[in-house]
């Protein structure tokens, strides 16, 4: 008797777990896409093998010129984090950027040029149509953390 | 008699106790003479400036003089006290106020806006704007300045 009501526990728990596991199922898209169109999430993107890019902030602002006019241009915040000690990470043209390092030490080397120690905090530019080439050299430092502020005439 | 001097010796212990108390059982150490002062003989490259009339201090980190479009770009870092506000006067082009630590708030004509690590704030060309530091700890902020030329 005690086994027979013990297997009918089970038989009605599965019936639950099972019923919990077709909703997740049924749900799961819906609340992926809810999450990704959530406003001021920020994007995340594959920028180059061993590097992520992500953007905090894009807004188009006026800029006016000496003669009346204004130009618009989009000017975007974010982040790029790079990982892999010693690894060559070539970073595809993206428009005219400053870059800032935040922690560490890399070397770069931006359209084919002289190889460049940069420190934590250093900034430079990068032009529109470089390439940059990002190495890791801190001691005992795996990634890197680069600060982007992007500007791109509309 | 003996509880007399029984109740002064606990009297005194307990005095000697508060004393201890307050001063943590150390007091503050002489001066030393001014000769003992030594530089350490490296400088900021690029020091932090106090703003004139304000609670604040500021520091040009960056120059890009033939940004695209036209542009010059300036990068400029500002250190605000806390609970003070500093006054920005309009400047030739957009500004964009990202926050590197601390809490604040940006005003701009009749917008308020907060200060947050994940969503900077951008003030248009023309415009004066304040920064406000409510917070118990400096504020900074990493301003990027686009201009025409």
């Amino acid at each position: 008797m005690s086994r027979c009501i013990r297997r009918v526990r089970l038989l009605a728990a599965f019936g639950l777990t099972r019923r919990a596991l077709l909703t997740a199922l049924v749900c799961a898209p819906a609340l992926a896409d809810a999450q990704t169109a959530a406003p001021g999430a920020s994007s995340q993107r594959m920028l180059a093998p061993h590097a992520t890019a992500t953007v905090r902030h894009s807004e188009t602002l006026d800029v006016p010129q000496a003669g009346g006019a204004s130009i618009p241009v989009q000017v975007e915040l974010g982040s790029w984090h790079l990982t892999g000690k010693k690894a060559e990470i070539q970073i595809p043209p993206q428009g005219d950027y400053i870059a800032e390092l935040r922690n560490g030490e890399v070397q770069t080397v931006v359209d084919g040029g002289a190889p460049t120690v940069r420190h934590s905090g250093d900034l430079w530019t990068v032009k529109s149509g470089q390439t940059m080439t990002v190495t890791i050299t801190g001691l005992r430092q795996n990634s890197a953390l680069i600060r982007i502020f992007t500007i791109k005439p509309q | 008699m003996a509880t007399v001097l029984r109740n002064s010796l606990s009297l005194l212990a307990f005095a000697a106790c508060i004393c201890f108390a307050q001063t943590g059982g150390r007091g503050l150490l002489p001066a030393p003479p001014p000769s003992a002062y030594q530089e350490s003989g490296s400088h900021p490259e690029k020091p932090f400036v106090p703003i004139s009339g304000e609670h604040a201090f500021s520091r040009s980190v960056f120059q890009e003089p033939s940004g695209p479009a036209n542009t010059r770009i300036e990068v400029v870092d500002l250190v605000i006290a806390p609970r003070q506000s500093l006054q920005m006067p309009a400047g030739a082009g957009p500004v964009v106020i990202d926050l590197r630590s601390g809490t604040g708030t940006v005003s701009a004509g009749t917008r308020l806006s907060g200060l947050s690590l994940q969503s900077p704030v951008s003030v248009a060309a023309g415009f004066p704007f304040a920064i406000k530091n409510p917070g118990l700890l400096p504020l900074m902020v990493r301003l990027y300045k686009v201009e025409g030329k």
